[in-house]
């Protein structure tokens, strides 16, 4: 995967030194197993059986179509006991964004070809989203190219864009058998026509799935997303939908490209890997309270560890946005 | 490093306050000229309160040269407090800008600039500079014949903030001061490429931690 402006993209051969690549593995989730023969016990029941209103459950009460009110307790003891136990399930963020970096570093470090970094760097992708899954965070949203990232050479974008053509192929259907909701954002008009038609597809095919959300930053930059909101204001306001006086801040929220995610718009929790401590143009607008996370560790290193130590930092921290702890 | 800077500034106060902003500056050499350059931000938070600490943050970075300085609490908390002049009372020269959102102190001999920003210079903000395009727009397309379709660039949108009043540079790095890592708000427009250093709480704030993280700072490869 590429890096917002972190100079660590693909190696620049030629097209005429491109090899082919070899299939992607598949990215494997973890299977639900089929109901046992015996009472199953709704979370509703249980929770009101034990004098706990529905609901108290956080991640749960936030979200409108959480996993946790429609399963029953077997899937919920599978989630528990698939969690960690120094993470609390209640205090989980329910939306991480991830700024994967490092790859290029990681494959020279190695003595390796840099798309080599990028494949090791699709690994380590596939791994968060399945333990995403597994422990109940609802979103995940990744930095995979910015619009900085165009001005690379040619060769090396095309082999991006070919890379990232592969991956959404390969794992087509799987986004739709495990109820994962792909979204694309970023300017995908410069996308090649047939990375925009598969995106399109994608999206479609997966636009009503529940279980979980998969934001995808193709081609993104945090400044044009709040530029484009503007502009979409002000085609309402040219069509006479919205006066200027009208136009507020949560007007605005709701015409960046993270919007079409009601449930989770913003991100709990930001990770930066590769040791650089900056956003790089990215969710400027919807990470104003996103707790923020700079690991070391370069993007194809970033496993289990390191995510339980993130959403273990996460879980440290006094979230209290303005108002006083007593 | 923490420790070394400490012992140095506690052993001989009277001579080594005269003496250390010199011997650091001479330390840290290479990185020097570039420090008259950056603009660093200050990001605190519920602590705003804490006007001592405060001074005692903005002595060390005027200290160790910072020139333009951007001050930013959620609440608005130093605005007010910039309005009384509290916050400057032991200032050289104080000298406010038009809107009294910009002051330009004399600590130690070295000038320094200080801005304060809260949180309505962030969204808010970027809403009024959208009112400011769409009425722009509305006007033209009601003096044209043919009504022009919208289409923004980042200079526009850049024209627009500095109008309505938040088309600041760019800070080169952010230190965040308090219980959570975020940036809380910050103006999003400014914050593309700024590099983002915890601090821990106000309370703990020390000199050689914002040595050293300026230090840290200017090591970095930039990418």
């Amino acid at each position: 995967m590429a890096m917002p402006s972190s100079g660590c993209l693909f190696f620049s051969s030629s097209p005429a030194t491109l090899l082919l690549r070899p299939a992607l593995p598949h990215l494997s989730l973890p299977t639900r197993r089929p109901p046992r023969p015996r009472q199953q016990i709704s979370l509703h029941r249980r929770a009101t059986r034990q004098g706990n209103p529905p609901g108290t459950n956080p991640a749960a009460a936030s979200s409108q179509s959480s996993p946790a009110t429609h399963e029953t307790l077997t899937d919920e003891l599978k989630w528990e006991e698939a969690l960690p136990s120094c993470l609390l399930r209640e205090s989980l963020p329910r939306h991480v964004a991830i700024i994967m970096d490092g790859n290029s570093r990681w494959a020279r470090d190695k003595g390796l070809p840099v798309s080599a970094g990028h494949e090791a760097g699709y690994r380590s992708l596939k791994e968060i989203i399945r333990l995403s899954c597994l422990w109940g965070i609802r979103a995940l949203t990744v930095f995979a190219f910015s619009s900085e990232n165009w001005f690379r050479p040619k060769a090396e974008v095309d082999f991006l864009m070919t890379l990232f053509q592969g991956v959404l192929k390969e794992n087509f259907d799987i986004f739709v058998r495990e109820g994962i909701k792909v979204r694309i954002i970023g300017d995908s008009a410069k996308l090649p026509k047939p990375l925009q038609k598969l995106a399109k597809e994608i999206q479609d095919v997966t636009v009503n799935k529940t279980r979980f959300e998969l934001i995808v930053a193709v081609s993104y930059s945090g400044r044009q997303d709040i530029v484009l909101a503007c502009q979409k204001i002000a085609q309402k306001v040219k069509d006479r939908l919205l006066e200027p006086d009208e136009i507020t801040e949560s007007l605005f929220a709701q015409e960046l490209e993270t919007n079409h995610s009601r449930d989770f718009p913003y991100p709990d929790l930001l990770i930066r890997t590769s040791g650089e401590l900056r956003l790089s143009n990215f969710l400027l607008w919807q990470s104003a309270y996103s707790e923020l996370y700079f690991t070391k560790s370069n993007w194809p290193d970033f496993g289990e560890a390191d995510y339980i130590e993130a959403l273990q930092s996460f879980q440290r921290r006094q979230r209290r946005f303005g108002q006083r702890i007593s | 490093m923490d420790s070394d800077y400490g012992i140095l500034t506690t052993f001989a106060p009277c001579l080594l306050s005269i003496w250390s902003s010199i011997i650091w500056r001479f330390c840290m050499g290479v990185f020097w000229c570039s420090l008259q350059l950056l603009l660093r931000v200050v990001h605190i938070g519920e602590e705003a309160k804490n006007i001592r600490k405060i001074k005692k943050l903005l002595h060390s970075l005027s200290k160790i040269g910072a020139m333009n300085v951007i001050l930013y609490d959620t609440k608005g908390v130093l605005k007010k407090y910039m309005a009384s002049s509290e916050l400057f009372c032991n200032a050289r020269t104080t000298c406010f800008d038009a809107d009294r959102r910009t002051v330009t102190l004399l600590l130690h001999g070295d000038q320094i600039t200080i801005e304060l920003l809260s949180f309505s210079d962030n969204k808010e903000i970027i809403s009024k500079a959208a009112n400011f395009l769409c009425s722009r727009q509305l006007k033209s397309n009601l003096l044209a014949s043919n009504k022009i379709e919208a289409v923004y660039t980042d200079t526009d949108l850049l024209n627009a903030l500095k109008m309505a009043g938040c088309g600041g540079l760019q800070p080169d790095l952010l230190l965040v001061y308090g219980p959570a890592r975020c940036h809380l708000g910050f103006p999003a427009w400014r914050l593309r490429y700024t590099e983002i250093m915890y601090m821990g709480p106000l309370k703990s704030m020390k000199h050689g931690a914002i040595v050293k993280a300026i230090y840290d700072f200017s090591n970095r490869n930039k990418n």
